[in-house]
């Protein structure tokens, strides 16, 4: 499957490969179907390209690159809503936003997109919490590679 | 708008499955327990609007896309990340 898009001239997928957030995001109900790719490089972010729209898409990271102890519970209505059987299945992605002409990066944790990988079905939900914000600024990068680091020290 | 006078303990019934029960009044304050399916997504409308927003500031076309892109990587370079080749 093929679609022309005027952010990436041609993206070719497999119709497996879409991910369906059917209530589309808030707001935005008519994108419903995407697909999530990587960019060049080992980025924390990623491209989530409309399929039904090909000249749209969003910059989604994993949340905890804006909050290294972002943790929400999954509640068994959502388990039920995704088919979620193993934690395993469980992607959380923030959405990005450039700001100030790139001068700031935010991620929305209060919104965060939660996608059962093996089902590749998706919702945007929103946090009951005080907690988290929608304009979430990148930390300094310098810490996440701090901690990165050690990471990986701890499982070697 | 329809407009309905409820006391406290009364609800009201949208569509079949969706039961608004006022639970509490105190001041300007009013408690509301809204039973509903699980398919069905309630916000308060602050909120809602909120992430609405959010989602239309990320929302990239594709005259934002490269600049959003170069940002990302002068983010990185600027925090001494390894520097990316963009051929």
């Amino acid at each position: 499957m093929k679609i022309k898009s005027s952010i990436f001239d041609e993206i070719e997928f497999d119709e497996k490969d879409i991910i369906v957030l059917d209530n589309g995001l808030i707001g935005i109900e008519t994108l419903s179907r995407f697909i999530l790719m990587d960019f060049a490089d080992e980025s924390a972010f990623h491209w989530l390209q409309s399929v039904d729209d090909p000249d749209m898409g969003f910059i989604v990271s994993e949340p905890t690159i804006f909050d290294g102890e972002y943790t929400f519970a999954i509640d068994p209505g959502l388990k039920e809503i995704l088919s979620i059987e193993k934690d395993d299945d469980v992607v959380v992605m923030s959405i990005v936003t450039i700001r100030d002409h790139g001068n700031t990066i935010t991620g929305n944790l209060l919104g965060p997109v939660v996608i059962n990988a093996s089902k590749r079905i998706g919702i945007q939900i929103v946090l009951d919490s005080d907690d988290y914000s929608s304009v979430t600024p990148l930390r300094k990068i310098e810490e996440e590679k701090t901690e990165n680091e050690s990471k990986v020290g701890c499982m070697a | 708008m329809l407009v309905l006078t409820r006391k406290i303990q009364e609800k009201i019934v949208i569509s079949t499955n969706i039961i608004v029960t006022v639970l509490n009044i105190d001041g300007d304050q009013v408690k509301l327990g809204i039973q509903a399916p699980r398919s069905v997504s309630v916000h308060r409308q602050e909120i809602f609007d909120e992430i609405f927003k959010s989602n239309y500031d990320a929302l990239l076309q594709k005259k934002d896309r490269d600049a959003a892109f170069q940002s990302i990587i002068k983010k990185k370079q600027e925090a001494g990340g390894s520097g990316l080749d963009r051929t």
